[in-house]
Parts: structure tokens; sequence; C-alpha cells
């Protein structure tokens, strides 16, 4: 009887062993795919790498613009039920006002840096480094007014940052 | 067999894998994501404008209240 059991654990540990062997090479055939999946969507250049972070960060700069607009409009209503006058009103707005502005000037860093791209300028690096600098000051405006970027606004900045490091050559 | 069917099947989940990994990758142009007119601005405009209707209506009723209903 424990002979039996023996072999028939046996038999199980070569069953459990052949199991583990295919589960290895499956592994192995996933890590090839992984790789070559890797390589070549890691051969489209610096200018596929430079448009995907303005893609990336255009969205960001959409999320954010929805966050900032509700802010916007909440605090506006605010403002005008206190202000004494209209130069009051926007005196208080000042730093919101600020913010939108600082949306419209990532806005245009965005479409010019694509421009930029489109036109394949010898700077390109530069003009995207524009990008991350635009969406710095927004950080910034954002800061003022206590509203918390949201974090793809954040991961988009270190992905232009990453191409383009600190180059801004189109505003020096 | 069932070997060579295994690598037709890999061969195929690679090519599918790669096409839509070319396909994800596939940038988005920046102008067609961003609106014409951010939200923001546009709350912008109309909180300026309900600002000064406001003030306009207070000015208004501050200069109409001292001879409002008297004789």
């Amino acid at each position: 009887m424990t002979c039996i059991a023996r072999l028939l654990d046996r038999v199980h540990a070569w069953l459990y062993q052949r199991r583990y062997d295919a589960h290895v090479r499956a592994l192995r055939r996933a890590g090839i795919v992984v790789t070559s999946v890797v390589v070549l969507t890691a051969c489209g250049g610096v200018e596929r790498h430079a448009r995907t972070a303005l893609d990336v960060t255009a969205h960001a700069l959409v999320a954010t613009d929805s966050i900032v607009a509700e802010v916007y409009e909440q605090r506006a209503a605010e403002v005008l039920a206190v202000a004494t006058s209209l130069d009051d009103y926007r005196a208080r707005m000042e730093p919101l006002d600020r913010t939108e502005a600082a949306l419209r000037v990532a806005r245009g860093a965005l479409l010019a840096a694509e421009s930029g791209l489109d036109a394949e300028d010898e700077d390109t690096l530069g003009i995207v480094g524009c990008v991350a600098d635009a969406m710095d000051h927004l950080l910034d405006a954002l800061a003022a007014i206590d509203v918390d970027p949201p974090p793809k606004l954040r991961r988009a900045i270190d992905a232009v940052r990453a191409i383009a490091g600190d180059r801004c050559e189109a505003s020096r | 067999m069932k070997r060579a069917l295994d690598i037709l099947t890999l061969l195929g989940d690679l090519a599918r894998h790669v096409v839509q990994a070319i396909r994800d990758d596939d940038p988005e142009r920046v102008e067609r994501i961003l609106p014409d007119t951010l939200r923001t601005t546009l709350a912008k405009a109309r909180a300026d404008l309900a600002a000064e209707e406001e003030f306009a209506r207070r000015r208004a009723m501050a200069t109409a209240l001292p001879g409002e209903g008297q004789p």
C-alpha cells in the first residue's frame, strides 16, 4: 500500500514538474513577447517620444482645466457676494485670473511645440522644453489658489522634462 | 503537431501585441485634444459678465434709492 502511495507521489511529482516546466516555458515566451514589444515601440525616435509627451501633457491640461473651471465658478460666486466694487472683485479674483492665463499659455505652448515638430525645426527639444516651463508656471499658479494639480499633470511634466531637460530655447 | 500549433499561436499573439503596441503608441495630435477655448476661460468670461451686471445693478439701485417712491 505504501509502495503504491509512493509510486503515486512520484507520478504526481513528475506531472507537477512537467507542468512547472510548461509554466517556465510560457513565462520565457511571454518575456520574449514583452521584450520584442518594448524594443519595437522604443524605436520611434525622439520626435515620436516628443509627440507622445505632448499628447500626454495635452490630456493632463484638459483635466486640469476642468478642475480649475469648477473652482473658478465657485470662487467667483463667493467673491461676488462679498466684493464691494468691481475693482475689489477683480483684485480678489486676480490669483484665479493668473491661473486662467497660465492655462492659456500652456495651451499655446503645446500648440507651438506641435507646430515646431510638424515643421521639423532644428531645435525640437528646445521648443518642447518650453512646454515644461509653461506647465511649471501653471503648477505655481495652481499652488497660489490652493488647488492640487492632478497627478497626471506632474507625470506629464516629468515626461516632457525627460525628453527636453531644462531647455526652453524659444523663450530665451 | 501540438508544439507546432503552440508556436503558431505564440507567433499570432506576438503579432497581435506588436500591432496593438504600435497602435497604442500612436500619439494623438495636440490640436485635436485641446479645446478651442478652455473651460476656465469660458468660466472667467461668464463670471466677469455676471460681476459687471451685478455691480451695474448695485450702482443703479444706489442712485435710484434716494428719490425712489418719494413725491
